[in-house]
């Protein structure tokens, strides 16, 4: 065998070898093409925080109903908001000495009570009606407002349209009607008679107190939802409210 | 005496063909001329057929990317078509709100007015009885003082009086 076959394919084979080196630096071939470039959607727009209901109403809105107090030669509104389909919270003073209470929703709706029971710790009443106050009904927060905390009172301030204000939790105070057990908080929502019961609502939409009273500096004052809270889970702590009318 | 022999005559060897190295290198050259040749075929080849496939999938995508500019131009325009429907559509649903919660005012305004108007008319309706009472009581005076008639009088005239005062107001209202 002659020396130049092996040279000959040594020279090949670090050719072969370079070439195939080189190939390492040579573009691939193109990857498949995406049969769908359109990405997925993530969210209806419905889910999304800003979405509106479909009459307008937000749900604090829709759950806050005015209360007509029919006694004897007089009568009386106030506010409330539905715990449930059936049932709702108003002040106390609201529904007392009533020889029927009738329930009007945000719609117009007027729905009649059936019942009502009240506790002398604070100035809260439930009242449990025949017919349903509509499909929104309150979360109630675990907590107390705040100092600070920015709160809305959804009612019907002299006995009026349904209307929505805003204010400040002006902090822990005592009741200045002297009436309820345990502490009250004062905040700067503007309110007018008519706005007893009315929700006052945190910035997640979570009920955190009731309206209940005012002052002349204009201070509103409300029923802490730990004392709405208490009293929920207390039923005994609620009595039925006896008609009036008693002449 | 020994002949020295004379040493056998040389035999010349054979001259060797000489190296052929200049075949050798040529072999060798064209060995590896051959082999870069198919080298260079074959990356020709492949540089050809990637270079096809390059070409073939820029002018899908080209035409893939026109289409969907087209519909991206056209769901442009159709959202801000739908953006100012919604507009459109939140201000109605404002107004139908504020609407809404007119009649609803409308409606427990107008059922607190009837109610009092009952009110009113029990009121009317009882003034009227403690007048024919007082008729009642005149047809047989001799039985009463006059006192107590008068103070009876009074009586119910400050009751008619109230009540009239009371369907006044919401008659004015």
């Amino acid at each position: 065998m002659s020396k130049a076959r092996p040279i000959a394919f040594a020279g090949a084979a670090v050719v072969l070898a370079t070439a195939l080196a080189g190939c390492g630096i040579l573009p691939a071939a193109p990857s498949p093409e995406p049969t769908d470039f359109v990405p997925s959607v993530s969210a209806s727009p419905g889910e999304e925080n800003g979405a509106i209901s479909n009459d307008g109403f937000s749900a604090a809105q829709r759950m806050t109903v005015r209360v007509r107090n029919i006694g004897c030669g007089f009568l009386a509104t106030g506010s409330g908001f539905a715990l449930d389909e059936h049932t709702l919270v108003t002040n106390r003073h609201v529904v007392e000495n009533a020889k029927d209470i009738e329930v009007s929703t945000y719609d117009g709706r007027i729905v009649q009570a059936t019942a009502a029971s009240a506790t002398t710790l604070a100035d809260i009443a439930i009242v449990t009606t025949e017919q349903s106050l509509g499909k929104v009904y309150a979360a109630r927060a675990t907590e107390d407002p705040v100092e600070g905390d920015v709160v809305t009172v959804v009612g019907y301030p002299n006995g009026g349209k349904l209307t929505t204000t805003s204010g400040v939790v002006l902090g822990e105070t005592t009741d200045p009607l002297e009436a309820a057990a345990g502490p009250v908080l004062a905040s700067t929502a503007q309110i007018e008679p008519g706005s007893s019961g009315s929700g006052v609502f945190n910035a997640s939409g979570e009920v955190v107190g009731v309206i209940y009273a005012k002052n002349k500096a204009e201070q509103s004052f409300i029923v802490p939802i730990s004392t709405l809270n208490a009293l929920l889970d207390e039923p005994s702590l609620l009595i039925p409210e006896t008609e009036g009318c008693k002449s | 005496m020994t002949d020295q022999s004379q040493p056998d005559a040389v035999v010349a060897e054979e001259p060797k063909p000489a190296p052929a190295s200049g075949k050798k290198g040529l072999v060798v050259a064209l060995v590896l001329v051959g082999t870069l040749a198919l080298a260079l075929g074959a990356l020709s080849a492949y540089l050809w057929t990637v270079h096809s496939q390059y070409v073939a999938q820029n002018e899908e995508l080209r035409a893939e990317a026109g289409d969907l500019g087209a519909d991206v131009a056209a769901s442009r325009a159709k959202a801000e078509e739908l953006q100012t429907q919604v507009e459109a559509t939140l201000a109605q649903l404002d107004e139908a709100k504020e609407t809404i919660n007119g009649l609803a005012n409308s409606e427990a305004q107008a059922g607190d007015d009837r109610q009092a108007l009952i009110d009113v008319a029990d009121g009317l309706q009882e003034c009227a009885d403690l007048r024919q009472d007082m008729i009642d009581h005149l047809n047989e005076a001799y039985k009463w003082t006059a006192s107590s008639l008068r103070a009876r009088e009074a009586d119910i005239t400050t009751y008619c009086k109230k009540v009239t005062r009371a369907y006044k107001e919401i008659v004015d209202d």
